[in-house]
């Protein structure tokens, strides 16, 4: 049974099947690349054979059967990584306990989702689909590659991607717990207790299963994926994605987290990061923002859009991200504002949208920059993609061309009704934001983020 | 087990007779029954032709053509009749009422702790525990040929263990054939208590797998240890535990492709057996499923037909303009309230009448939507088909598609390829071995349970009718129902069976009306001659004959003058003994026609047969 | 110890120095403005070198080698000059902090509410006024919603003390024509169930409207009938109706019901504006479009038909102006013309559909929306296009006064980009 168990959360953390996932060969010729980690090179080549960079540099050539783009006057960058995004999923809250650790939206990964293949005609390659914020503990998210066309889930998921868990501070599960059902947290002090506790019944859960395996103890503990999640966080096996906006309760969780000897965290949104930089950067977390929401709620109140040049210019690794479907679209665009609100330069706005998030996601070795060895992940733009003039013209994951702007058909459904021939027209919400970080969660607190 | 459940079973049979004195009913006086004269359809795919059966004690004693009745027998005469194996359904809820919807929200302090029973974890509950032998549900699976079902519990998440029931006894103690067969699960959340969503669902069985696993190897490690800690007693792990030693297969209802995944992700994860049911959305998983030994129940619920199609039956005339009008709707994006508008404004503009009537040239952007649509229908319709081509002996299950259905069911999936064999197999020999009960059921053989039911015609044929349901050799007689017309029913076989005779017709021609018979022979395989009154001498005959619910197509050859003859299309919709329609000619437009029978033939063989019994 | 004396003096003015500079508020600056040296735009004729002289809050004179000796100079080489910006449609003042349901002042309780004034409930000091105009945008719509005639939208500029101080001179009712799509993926209704709702709204809409024109016929106009006096103006052909309608079907349905009335309107919304071409052309209906950065409507739709659909609107003839829909951040106004401008409209009439066209829409064009004599001086000197995410806007005018580039966003970067203390006490 302990080998059992050990086996499920093996094969938990990795993937379920190792399905055949489609890698494919593609050269791009003669265009401006944007590496990220090795400067500009105009006029450049970059061949993928087999899903990945296998060579760049000038006149390279290959056989007939490998497709060729012409991109002369194009710009090439890494493909774009979001590293918080709550699309291809069926499920987003699990929003019944403060803690759930032991849910994952891998468990809901849906195909089918259209907003893959939006995103991807926005250059967006790898998402973070991720557990929503109504919990101070929320479920495991998944880090997924835009493989559009895929039928089984599984295709969907990055193999061996770390393991990332979601928590969140502050208003959201002070309004769904404490102001909803009563029960703590229904504060930012109760917020500390909750995560302390989860975090001691982890560490004795752990040490149980020790005793059992040791011979100390006769009987087996009584299983729970929970707790064992728990474990793994303090093992170091899972990174935190923590929803957090205010200060204080950023320091708080660092503060709980130095306790447990955990390092590997990264802030979303984190609206007032700008105020701890300093904190942020010598802890080591990463923060992962908005490029100018704020204001949607009392705790955005006091933000800026400089968040993230602060946060850069402090030390601190930074992304931007989406949180949207549609801000996820144009993640270039977004990133680009970096340039206006502080002045980035034009390889550290963009780091903010591919290497940065890769750190995050604990996959930057694989992805995130235009380095020889790397997965073929790349996108053409038109004109440099921190222009508002830039289209994405094509999208290429693992060596797969999964967008190309002159073969795109208006309608790009993989799962046809079989009785509607034509869907349902959704009206606008009257706020353009997204309300995807409290989707799910059932009564009157679907609020935004 | 299952032996003494049915042994418990058959004693129960003969004891039938109530203790108190009810001279409304009279005791059974045999049990032995003598069907003579009847084509018998052994198994899916052998025939026995014409013989007889014998049934005694609940079990098919004997099928040959040489027989004679023994006396005890009471003897229906079969009159060429057609016997079969009777249905089976892999997946059922017949007998068990619908919960009443509970109105009280739980009290549960914190919920994500809430007792198993709000959030419909009840895997210890059995399903025939819950069968109501007179619930209605029975009786309408029995009056379409159903005689045995794996009945599972409604519930949500873990609704409870499958069960094989037979639609025969007093009490449900008599129905059971098996009292666990299964461990049903739905991966449905409860609104408002933990799990509430899929990921919480798929989190929370994994969670109950695992601490049945372990609280298995408690109880194990406590039995050979004395003095150590007692593993704590749970009822609903406890039953977990023959599904994680992969003695008990979980069931779990997957209706689309994305529930087969997360089914066939766990079951690779957990390792248990895996059967998936109610699957409306499964062909391009056929050869995995095939590969992973996954049990398949397909759904017997089917994308609805187009309306259009039913518009056919009722005033022809004004719905045809409605179809007509639907069809221009869903050209403009679907969106049913749009002609209206685009009409509206349209007279708001300047009325323009007649000239603007012309049909909107169709929007290709919807056109190709509406292919794709019809596609996607027709791969759902063919998946039964595409299972039969991989190469899978499914069964079928019935939670969502209704039993009552189920020859027109399998009508549209034969039309879509499934072949005949496969239908009856997925109704009997599949769902026998499946529930591991092939050796008692699903073929008509001498020793095997004396399950069978009686059609007057091939059972395939759209008017056939089950006129008696042998279950353990117990029988049930229906009425057959006479579908009128006027109440709306479909295609009756009374349309058919009044087609032969000889009609008189008028038609409307430019030149004035023309009169002349029609006459019609056969209810199926029509033949149609015309004869002119303008020229008795030369009748024409019907070719093209298409048969339709309460209409006939069909073509002839008419005279045009000497020596010119163009095909002209008749399209005949009957009510009762007179018809209305068209003759269409090329070039020429159409003319409406009517008429009504002038005479009957003489014989009703096949009709009359029906009203004896 | 004069020295010491000399030393503390100047400590304290050190001191005192900097405590004002972080008390002070910055104020906006009135007067004579001359702006020299940059590049003025023009619809017309493009970027030409000139001055431009504000006087009296007015455009006074744009010509080069322009004097004023009263004038406070803004050198303006290598810059550029361009009209502010109009948004029109926006909840901007009318909200504060969207989670929090008493700070937003857009939707009153009640079907028929034409009568709620938007202007009455603008916010002078909401924080997100200073942080859309330092981007450029002047001017925006203000725009009730919820039931069918949320109220009147109202046209301000995003400078001033008072709601009639920052008026700009236009307003007019909404009519939120009743929607046959669903609301959101929330929207659990079945189709039928949306057939019934938008009919019933229709049935409402119509006996309210007829009620309407009887009011006006009867001339009761003295008696105390609020919701029916509200929409006299437009009955009697004074005022547009603002219609928003975004689905095909919803846009084809309130053009026809709006022609049948006879009476001026702008559609709002037309999210499928580009499935009606022919019909919005006929009938020369202007349309206030956006969020341009917006998904599509159907999961069927092509990615960028909310990018497209502006520039697909314009080129076949219709007037067409853009909105982002937004409170906090209207900011974006420039990125969404943008998009339009790149995905088929083009930079000139993506420009023009933030700044001429909606002063066109509303008949205030003789004041706003393009740099030329006369007008009201609302503008904004970059140091690029406007459109670029990375372009600067160095200056910004509003009816004549300099406005501080400053707000919350500004304050806080020059306040947190070094902290002090860092990360010690």
């Amino acid at each position: 049974m302990q080998k059992n168990i050990i086996t499920l959360l093996f094969v938990l953390g990795i993937l379920l099947t190792v399905a055949a996932q489609e890698s494919g060969s593609v050269l791009i010729k003669n265009a401006t690349l944007l590496t990220i980690t090795d400067g500009v090179k105009e006029d450049t080549d970059l061949l993928i054979k087999n899903g990945k960079i296998s060579s760049i540099g000038a006149g390279l050539s290959v056989g007939s059967d490998v497709k060729v783009i012409d991109a002369e006057g194009m710009y090439v960058m890494p493909g774009i990584i979001d590293a918080h995004s709550h699309i291809a999923i069926d499920a987003v809250n699990e929003a019944t306990d403060p803690v759930t650790a032991q849910v994952w939206v891998g468990d809901a990964l849906n195909p089918f989702d259209v907003n893959i293949y939006r995103s991807l005609a926005g250059g967006v390659t790898i998402s973070h689909a991720m557990h929503g914020s109504a919990n101070a503990i929320g479920g495991q998210c998944e880090t997924i590659k835009h493989r559009w066309g895929v039928m089984d889930p599984e295709e969907l998921r990055m193999k061996d991607a770390p393991r990332t868990i979601k928590f969140a501070l502050g208003e959201n599960p002070m309004r769904v717990h404490g102001e909803g059902q009563s029960i703590v947290p229904a504060t930012r002090m109760g917020m500390e207790q909750v995560f302390r506790n989860s975090f001691e019944e982890g560490k004795a859960y752990a040490a149980a299963w020790k005793d059992f395996a040791s011979g100390k103890t006769k009987t087996p503990p009584e299983y729970s994926l929970q707790k064992q999640t728990m474990a793994d966080i303090i093992s170091g096996d899972i990174i935190i994605h923590c929803h957090s906006y205010r200060a204080d309760e950023i320091l708080m969780l660092m503060n709980v987290l130095e306790d447990y000897g955990v390092n590997k965290i990264c802030f979303q949104h984190v609206n007032e990061g700008f105020k701890v930089a300093p904190e942020l950067a010598a802890f080591g977390a990463h923060a992962s923002v908005f490029s100018d929401w704020w204001a949607y709620k009392f705790e955005v109140y006091y933000s800026t859009a400089y968040n993230a040049a602060i946060l850069a210019k402090n030390g601190v690794v930074t992304s931007i991200n989406s949180d949207s479907r549609e801000l996820i679209r144009h993640l270039y665009h977004e990133a680009a504002k970096s340039q206006k609100y502080g002045g980035l330069s034009d390889n550290d706005a963009l780091k903010l949208i591919t290497i940065n998030p890769a750190i995050q996601l604990g996959i930057d070795d694989r992805v995130g920059s235009l380095e020889k060895g790397k997965d073929g992940d790349v996108v053409v733009f038109s004109k440099h993609p921190l222009s508002i003039y830039a289209v994405p013209q094509y999208t290429i994951v693992d060596g797969v061309v999964r967008f190309d702007i002159n073969e795109d058909p208006s309608d790009m459904r993989l799962d046809i009704d079989p009785e509607e021939a034509v869907p349902t027209f959704m009206e606008k919400s009257e706020h353009n934001h997204d309300d995807s970080c409290l989707q799910d969660v059932q009564g009157h607190f679907s609020h935004k983020h | 087990m299952k032996k003494t459940a049915l042994h418990l079973c058959l004693a129960l049979w003969t004891l039938q007779v109530a203790a108190q004195i009810d001279y409304d009913v009279f005791p059974e006086v045999t049990n032995t029954y003598f069907i003579n004269d009847v084509h018998i359809q052994t198994s899916p795919q052998d025939s026995f032709g014409l013989g007889d059966i014998l049934i005694k004690d609940g079990r098919i004693s004997q099928i040959s053509r040489t027989m004679t009745a023994p006396a005890d027998a009471y003897v229906i005469e079969g009159d060429s009749a057609y016997v079969y194996p009777a249905f089976i359904a892999g997946l059922s809820h017949a007998g068990i009422a619908k919960e009443e919807s509970k109105k009280e929200r739980p009290k549960v302090k914190f919920q994500g702790y809430p007792p198993n029973s709000v959030v419909g974890i009840t895997p210890e509950k059995k399903a025939f525990e819950m069968v109501d032998p007179s619930n209605e549900s029975i009786k309408k699976m029995k009056s379409n040929g159903f005689a045995m079902a794996q009945v599972v519990p409604r519930g949500t998440l873990l609704p409870g263990q499958g069960s094989v029931v037979v639609f025969d006894g007093e009490s449900n103690q008599d129905m059971v054939l098996i009292e666990s067969v299964s461990q049903f699960m739905q991966m449905k959340g409860t609104r408002g208590f933990y799990p509430s969503t899929i990921i919480g669902v798929m989190a929370k069985w994994r969670d109950l797998y695992n601490q049945a696993a372990t609280l298995s190897q408690h109880q194990d490690i406590s039995a050979r240890t004395p003095q150590s800690k007692r593993a704590k007693k749970d009822a609903a792990l406890e039953s977990l535990i023959p599904v994680t030693k992969k003695q008990l297969p979980m069931v779990v209802l997957t209706n689309k492709v994305k529930d087969l995944h997360k089914a066939l992700a766990l079951k690779k994860e957990l390792g248990y057996n895996l059967v998936v049911a109610e699957v409306q959305q499964g062909w391009s998983l056929a050869e995995r499923l095939k590969k992973e030994q996954v049990t398949v129940l397909l759904s017997t619920k089917l994308p609805k037909e187009k309306k259009d199609k039913d518009s056919k039956k009722g005033d022809k005339k004004t719905d045809k303009k409605d179809a007509k009008k639907s069809d221009a709707e869903k050209k403009a994006m679907g969106d049913a309230e749009q002609m209206k508008d685009e009409a509206k404004e349209k007279m708001d503009e300047k009325k323009k009448p007649k000239a603007d009537k012309k049909e909107k040239p169709k929007d290709p952007e919807v056109e190709a939507m509406e292919a794709r649509q019809k596609k996607s229908f027709e791969e759902y319709v063919g998946q039964a088909a595409a299972f039969e081509k991989a190469g899978i002996p499914f069964a079928f299950s019935f939670l969502e598609g209704k039993p009552e259905d189920i020859k027109k069911t399998l009508g549209r999936m034969m039309k879509s390829g499934l072949t005949k064999e496969a239908a009856l197999a997925a109704l009997t020999t599949n769902p026998a071995r499946i529930l591991g009960v092939e050796k008692e059921v699903g073929t008509l053989e001498r020793g095997k349970l004396a399950n069978l039911f009686v059609s007057d015609a091939p059972y395939f044929d759209k008017e056939s009718n089950i006129k008696m349901l042998f279950v353990e050799g117990s029988m049930t007689e229906f009425e057959v129902k006479k579908k009128k017309k006027k109440d709306g029913g479909e295609a009756s076989s009374d349309f058919k069976a009044n087609l032969a005779g000889t009609w008189a017709y008028e038609v409307e021609t430019p030149v004035g009306p023309m009169g002349g018979s029609v006459t019609i022979k056969g209810s199926e395989d029509l033949s149609i001659i015309v004869t002119s009154d303008d020229d008795p001498d030369d009748p024409s005959e019907g070719r093209d004959i298409t048969l339709g619910d309460e209409s006939i197509t069909f073509v002839i050859d008419v005279g045009m003058g000497p020596g010119v003859e163009v095909p002209a299309t008749m399209e005949l919709d009957f009510n009762g003994d007179s018809f209305s329609g068209t003759v269409s000619i090329d070039e020429m437009g159409s003319m409406p026609i009517s008429g009504s029978k002038s005479s009957s033939p003489e014989h009703h063989h096949h009709h009359d047969h029906n009203h004896k019994h | 110890m004069n020295k010491m004396i000399r030393y503390s003096a100047l400590l304290f003015s050190l001191l005192l120095i900097g405590s004002l500079s972080a008390q002070m508020v910055e104020k906006a600056e009135g007067g004579t403005f001359l702006l020299t040296g940059g590049q003025v735009y023009d619809h017309d004729k493009g970027m030409m070198g000139a001055d431009l002289l504000i006087k009296n809050g007015m455009i006074a004179e744009i010509g080069s080698g322009l004097s004023a000796p009263d004038a406070k100079v803004v050198d303006c080489s290598g810059l550029e000059i361009y009209p502010g910006m109009i948004d029109s449609g926006t909840k901007l003042g009318l909200a504060e902090i969207s989670a929090v349901s008493l700070t937003q002042d857009h939707s009153e309780i009640g079907t028929y509410t034409p009568h709620m004034e938007a202007l009455t409930a603008i916010n002078p000091s909401s924080v997100n006024i200073p942080v859309t105009r330092v981007n450029g945008v002047t001017t925006v719509l203000s725009v009730p919603g919820r039931g069918l005639f949320p109220g009147k939208a109202a046209l301000i500029n995003l400078h001033g003390y008072t709601p009639e101080q920052m008026y700009a001179d236009f307003k007019a009712p909404v009519l939120r024509f009743p929607s046959t799509g669903k609301r959101g993926r929330w929207d659990r209704r079945s189709a039928e169930d949306i057939k019934k709702d938008s009919e019933k709204a229709l049935k409402k809409l119509n006996k309210f409207w007829k009620s309407c024109q009887i009011y006006a016929k009867l001339g009761k106009k003295d008696k105390y009938n609020p919701q029916m006096a509200a929409l006299l103006p437009v009955i009697e052909g004074e005022m547009p109706l603002m219609i928003e309608a975004n689905k095909k079907g919803d846009i084809l349905a309130a053009l026809a019901w709006a022609n049948k009335q006879e009476i001026k309107y702008v559609l709002t919304g037309a999210a499928e504006g580009y499935r009606v071409l022919d019909s919005l052309k006929k009938y020369e209906v202007p349309v206030i479009t956006g969020p341009i950065l917006d998904n599509p409507s159907r999961s069927s739709d092509k990615y960028d038909v909310g990018y497209s659909n502006a520039g697909q609107m314009q080129k076949a003839g219709i007037k067409v102006a853009i909105r982002t829909n937004e409170t906090e951040n209207v900011r974006n106004l420039p990125y969404n013309a943008g998009f339009a401008a790149t995905y088929g409209m083009g930079w000139e009439e993506a420009f023009k559909a933030i700044t001429l066209a909606p002063a066109e829409i509303f008949g205030v064009a003789d004041k706003y929306g393009s740099l030329e004599k006369g007008k009201v001086a609302n503008l904004f000197v970059s140091n690029g296009d406007p459109f670029e995410t990375r372009t600067q806007i160095q200056h910004l005018f509003i009816n004549g006064w300099k406005i501080p580039m400053e707000s919350r966003h500004t304050l806080l970067y020059e306040e947190f980009l070094e902290r002090d203390p860092g990360i010690n006490r």
